[in-house]
């Protein structure tokens, strides 16, 4: 149960519908090749705001010189996720995840090279 | 004719499983931008240093590739296609190989499985495997010990390099000379 729930706050600033995407399962096959279930998508709505210089100074070293945005949704978003905003693709990069205590999650997402 | 490096990855990955009695999906190769494997025993490999191993490209043709051997015109060749051109020549690579395990001592350290690996190289059933594949060894290598942190945690590593050579070539079909002309004097 959550501590506090903002997730209602969260949708109520929303900005954006963001179609996110998430790859399947990943493994090896019998031959050492990398194999990947198929990749599913999601619509989010979100509130998306430029990212604080603190929060891409946290990033590792070559993310940090990226543009990135500051995702906030009730949805839980994990790393590596793809996420299409307003005709760019970026990777979430930094996962706050909240969705336990606060019924919302925080994400930082650089541009894919 | 051209290696079948995907034939040549396999019995390459097929003999470092055998060797170190780890499951297939233990035994990955590099750099695919993927996740370590589940467990904490697995090896990883990667194919560097391709290089010519000095001597020169063999050329030949085959006449009529498209017909029966030892009776070439048995078929008649298809048009523009009547000769296959193919060079072969030696090429040297280096297989890393880099194992990963949690005992520091005993069979299950890295150094111990790598080195187990090294003697499968003697193995006449391996050798002729890894022939099947067009690769010959030309040095074993020396396992060497590179154990590190993880974290917090000491990770037992180990690094082997052996060194192959192996056959590689091109191909390209050709015509025979149908027309030619000459702007000189021909006695």
């Amino acid at each position: 149960m959550s501590l506090f729930d903002l997730s209602g706050e969260v949708a109520a600033f929303a900005t954006d519908n963001l179609t996110v995407t998430r790859a399947g399962a990943e493994g090896y096959d019998a031959n050492g090749r990398r194999t990947s279930a198929g990749a599913s998508s999601f619509v989010v709505a979100a509130s998306v705001q430029p990212a604080t210089s603190r929060q891409l100074q946290r990033l590792p070293e070559g993310f940090r010189e990226r543009d990135g945005v500051a995702v906030f949704c009730a949805t839980e978003l994990r790393m590596r996720d793809r996420i299409a905003y307003r005709g760019v693709n970026y990777e979430v990069a930094q996962v706050d995840g909240w969705n336990d205590a606060g019924g919302y999650c925080e994400a930082v997402a650089v541009r894919m090279a | 004719m051209p290696a079948d490096w995907t034939a040549i990855e396999n019995a390459i990955q097929a003999f470092v499983a055998r060797s170190a009695s780890l499951d297939g999906a233990k035994v990955i190769w590099r750099d695919q931008n993927g996740q370590r494997p589940e467990g904490v025993t697995f090896a990883s490999l990667s194919i560097t240093g391709d290089l010519s191993a000095g001597l020169l490209d063999e050329a030949r043709h085959v006449d009529n590739p498209d017909g029966i051997a030892g009776d070439p015109l048995a078929v008649p060749p298809l048009i523009g296609t009547e000769l296959l051109l193919q060079t072969v020549a030696q090429g040297e690579f280096t297989l890393s190989i880099d194992m990963y395990s949690k005992s520091a001592t005993g069979a299950g350290a890295a150094r111990a499985l790598l080195t187990k690996v090294k003697n499968c190289l003697s193995k006449e059933s391996e050798l002729q495997a890894l022939d099947d594949a067009g690769l010959a060894i030309i040095d074993r290598g020396t396992v060497q010990n590179l154990t590190a942190l993880l974290e917090t945690q000491y990770e037992s590593r180990a690094n082997l390099d052996v060194r192959f050579r192996v056959a590689d070539g091109t191909e390209e079909a050709a015509t025979y000379i149908e027309t030619a002309q000459v702007t000189t004097t021909y006695d």
